[in-house]
């Protein structure tokens, strides 16, 4: 079987604290034996390097302001890449150090996790990533556009679910993801009401969620 | 009745222009009243003599620089800039010499004459440079030829008074590694006291072996102290910095590292230093920058950075393969409640996507 993976998938298997699912993404890693994964090159060529970026930039403004107390978080050049939910998980860092009674190692965790994360996450594109599929030039415009207006104004998602459509076309595969609230079947299906994709992409792909897997 | 100047007096004169800064050849020709063909046979002569070769060659045009200029990277500071600089330098210098009778370190003297500059608000550049902050020049008494140029300022006696004062602080030891740390501590520059520390354990303890887990986690810790304390100016060169420090992590952090591994990290940190600070230097000089100069300033900016850059690529990169031959799954996250607390933040993050 070929699984398209979304990419929170090696995120979660690269963690390792015993999260749910965490445990889950390393249970169907570890049985992948024969099956094949797909990575679609949108993620690895410019999503998942965005969201490293974004993580360098947390991680400095984290620094930033451990070495100076009066330093005004997001006020660095770089800082301006980060999203809203990026400079809250900054300022939560920030709070957790203000909080934890032995803050040295708080920084020195902070610091190895960030430096660890990015690592294995490239690891674990070289090892267990059997494909790179549908180059971002080659995502179909009119089927991105479609999702994109059905699934929240939502880019990254609607150009991994357009690439995993396009992919299935010519190679059947099953996407797997742990967002169940915006990929789900009902918005997949949402492309059979445009007739001319109807008509392109008659067969989707089936989605199965991270969440509900067992191993065999 | 006109004289005309002999060939050596020519090549004097030329060799005291270019004593201001760099110099294109156009503007040398203008100062000597001579054409173009015949300065430029000068400059040749000159340049197979060594005294003085290209910085910047174009289509249009051709930069010369004296090979003993005593300005880092033959800044096109102007000469009042230049002189003042090596007057403090020399006078610190034969002071030293005459009140302690020792020789004065390069080091220190760049440090006593970083205080002089400084408690005196002479307003003359200093430049975060490889060991802290220094003058914008280098000073070598044995250079004569250097020695005669330099001329005293109009403010002599102000400058002078301003040494006698630096000289009353006993903190200044002479001793190169001492006014390193005594600057560091003065004017609060913790990146530069991290990465002296983390120098220090790659020189001393080095061969105390690598098995040796306390040396292992010491230089784990610098690592993080640099990172820590790495500064905001420097931001545009965050991405080089951070690549350092993940990969020489994954290396450090790596159960099988090797003893040779030790020698890329030490190396590529070298390289990166000598970046950072070169854009520091370049950065710290714009200001004192004459209109006229300000293109030339770039086009030598530009060029020793580039170069800084490929020096710095080729340790990165081997820095980076070393790093990927690492198993990262090898390497146990951390453990802890804290730990979770972060990881289960990254990924609430990443649920919010």
């Amino acid at each position: 079987m070929k699984y398209f993976l979304d990419m929170n998938l090696p995120i979660y298997f690269c963690m390792q604290f015993g999260d749910y699912l965490e445990e889950k993404a390393k249970s169907f890693v570890e049985n992948k034996k024969e099956h094949l994964f797909l990575l679609c090159d949108y993620i690895v060529s410019i999503n998942l390097p965005k969201w490293l970026k974004r993580q360098k930039a947390i991680l400095f403004e984290f620094n930033q302001k451990n070495l100076d107390i009066n330093y005004t978080l997001f006020s660095s050049e770089q800082s301006k890449i980060l999203f809203p939910q990026d400079k809250i998980l900054t300022k939560r860092l920030v709070l957790n150090y203000e909080t934890t009674r032995d803050k040295k190692q708080f920084v020195e965790n902070v610091n190895q996790i960030f430096n660890l994360l990015k690592a294995r996450i490239f690891y674990f594109i070289k090892k267990y990533v059997d494909k790179i599929v549908v180059p971002d030039s080659e995502i179909n415009f009119e089927l991105k556009s479609c999702l994109f207006t059905w699934l929240t104004p939502n880019e990254s998602d609607a150009k991994t679910i357009a690439s995993a459509v396009q992919e299935h076309k010519n190679n059947k595969l099953i996407i797997i993801t742990s967002d169940k609230k915006h990929w789900t079947k009902e918005l997949l299906e949402v492309i059979h009401n445009n007739i001319t994709l109807r008509k392109e992409y008659p067969d989707l792909p089936k989605i199965e969620y991270l969440q509900d897997y067992t191993p065999p | 009745m006109v004289t005309r100047k002999n060939p050596l007096q020519i090549k004097r004169e030329i060799l005291d222009f270019l004593f201001e800064g760099p110099k294109g050849n156009n503007e040398i020709a203008i100062k000597m009243g001579s054409n173009w063909p015949t300065t430029n046979s000068y400059l040749e002569k000159l340049k197979e003599g060594g005294a003085v070769n290209e910085i910047l060659i174009t289509d249009k045009m051709k930069v010369y620089r004296r090979t003993d200029d005593p300005v880092y990277y033959s800044i096109p500071f102007n000469k009042e800039i230049r002189m003042k600089t090596l007057y403090i330098l020399k006078e610190i210098e034969q002071k030293w010499k005459k009140e302690r009778g020792t020789e004065l370190s390069k080091t220190a003297l760049q440090k006593i004459a970083v205080d002089v500059i400084k408690s005196c608000n002479l307003n003359l550049p200093i430049l975060n440079f490889h060991y802290g902050m220094t003058t914008c020049a280098s000073f070598d008494s044995s250079n004569q030829s250097i020695l005669n140029l330099i001329e005293e300022p109009k403010d002599k006696t102000e400058i002078i008074k301003c040494i006698n004062k630096v000289f009353e602080d006993k903190e200044h030891t002479g001793i190169a590694y001492q006014e390193r740390e005594y600057q560091y501590k003065k004017y609060n520059l913790p990146f530069y006291s991290s990465k002296e520390k983390l120098i220090k354990l790659f020189l001393s303890k080095y061969k105390n072996k690598l098995e040796n887990k306390e040396f292992n986690s010491e230089i784990q810790k610098a690592l993080l102290d640099l990172s820590l304390n790495f500064p905001l100016k420097l931001e545009k060169l965050y991405s080089d910095f951070e690549e350092f420090v993940s990969n020489a992590q994954i290396v450090l952090l790596n159960p099988n590292n090797e003893i040779q591994n030790l020698e890329i990290i030490k190396g590529t940190l070298i390289q990166l230093w000598d970046k950072l600070t070169t854009f520091t230097s370049f950065n710290d000089s714009e200001q004192f920058i004459d209109k006229e100069n300000k293109q030339l300033f770039e086009q030598i900016r530009e060029l020793n950075l580039n170069f800084k850059e490929m020096n710095y690529k080729e340790y990165i990169e081997e820095l980076e393969s070393v790093a990927q031959e690492t198993n990262p799954f090898d390497i146990k996250m951390p453990q802890g409640n804290s730990s979770s607390e972060i990881q289960k933040l990254i990924l609430e993050g990443l649920e919010n996507e």
